[in-house]
């Protein structure tokens, strides 16, 4: 899965990184990691009362997932650079998360070889809940 | 706390963030990522960077161990944006000076009354004082 600079194209689409869905478990292990132990996303009783069907989880981890993608797409030929994501919808427990991404744009500067990427993380096709863009400064 | 322009420049207090083998392990177990550089000594020790870092959401756990610059209403506010500025790799031992600020607030009329963008930074930096990672947190609130 790892990029390789000279191969790339500008409008390439990425091979997809497909995770396994999310649990309750995961979620209090990253309430655990993040120090974010907001009961929305570990308390049934609180989400229902701020109008969820149920715990939900935090952005945050879906940030994460769509981070680790990248990091895969960069294995050791690239490194992550910087990363801007926006929130667009929810994930909950059950969800399975597809993270995909496409070149959009790659320049040299200062000697270094770099890529932009539109990346997204979907629960479900065209149902993103994070998309962002990142750069990779290959190495 | 009233919310506007005024609350531009606060910071929180410094904290400090020293950096563990678990604390990175946790991460890499929380969003089911088996990559051994996060947890594997001898694994890591032969890759470039000759041992164990921590995976790119890292800064999640500093923003959450700064805190906010701001106190305000939590039922009205969205995390809309974040973004990560990395500017070396996080590793087991590092101690991180961290400290949040607000850097800017920017008021825009939406279809259900005003809304507010608040933007945090987020800086975190060695014990030498360079820089480790930036993260700009925007929060939307209504």
């Amino acid at each position: 899965m790892q990029l390789n600079y000279a191969s790339l194209k500008e409008g390439q689409q990425l091979e997809q990184l497909v995770k396994p869905p999310i649990d309750r478990v995961q979620l209090a292990k990253y309430a655990a990691a993040s120090g974010d132990f907001n009961p929305l996303h570990l308390d049934d009783d609180f989400a229902r009362k701020a109008g969820f069907d149920g715990v939900i989880a935090h952005g945050m981890l879906n940030m994460g997932l769509l981070l680790q993608y990248l990091n895969t797409l960069s294995g050791s030929t690239a490194e992550l650079s910087r990363v801007k994501v926006r929130f667009s919808a929810m994930s909950k427990p059950g969800d399975v998360i597809t993270c995909s991404g496409k070149v959009t744009k790659l320049y040299e500067e200062a000697g270094a070889r770099y890529a932009v990427l539109d990346v997204k993380a979907e629960n479900a096709p065209e149902k993103p809940v994070v998309t962002g863009e990142a750069v990779l400064r290959f190495l | 706390m009233e919310i506007d322009r005024s609350i531009i420049g606060r910071t929180t207090q410094e904290t400090i963030l020293e950096v563990g083998k678990r604390d990175i392990r946790r991460f890499a177990e929380a969003t089911v990522d088996s990559n051994p550089l996060y947890s594997d000594e001898e694994a890591a020790k032969q890759t470039r960077y000759g041992g164990i870092i921590a995976p790119p959401i890292f800064p999640a756990a500093i923003i959450v161990e700064s805190g906010f610059p701001i106190t305000f209403d939590f039922r009205r506010a969205l995390h809309g944006e974040e973004e990560f500025i990395f500017h070396r790799q996080i590793r087991p031992g590092d101690r991180l000076h961290c400290q949040a600020k607000v850097v800017d607030l920017i008021e825009r009329e939406g279809r259900s009354g005003a809304m507010k963008f608040i933007v945090i930074d987020t800086d975190a930096k060695d014990e030498a004082g360079a820089p480790v990672v930036t993260c700009r947190t925007t929060i939307v609130y209504r």
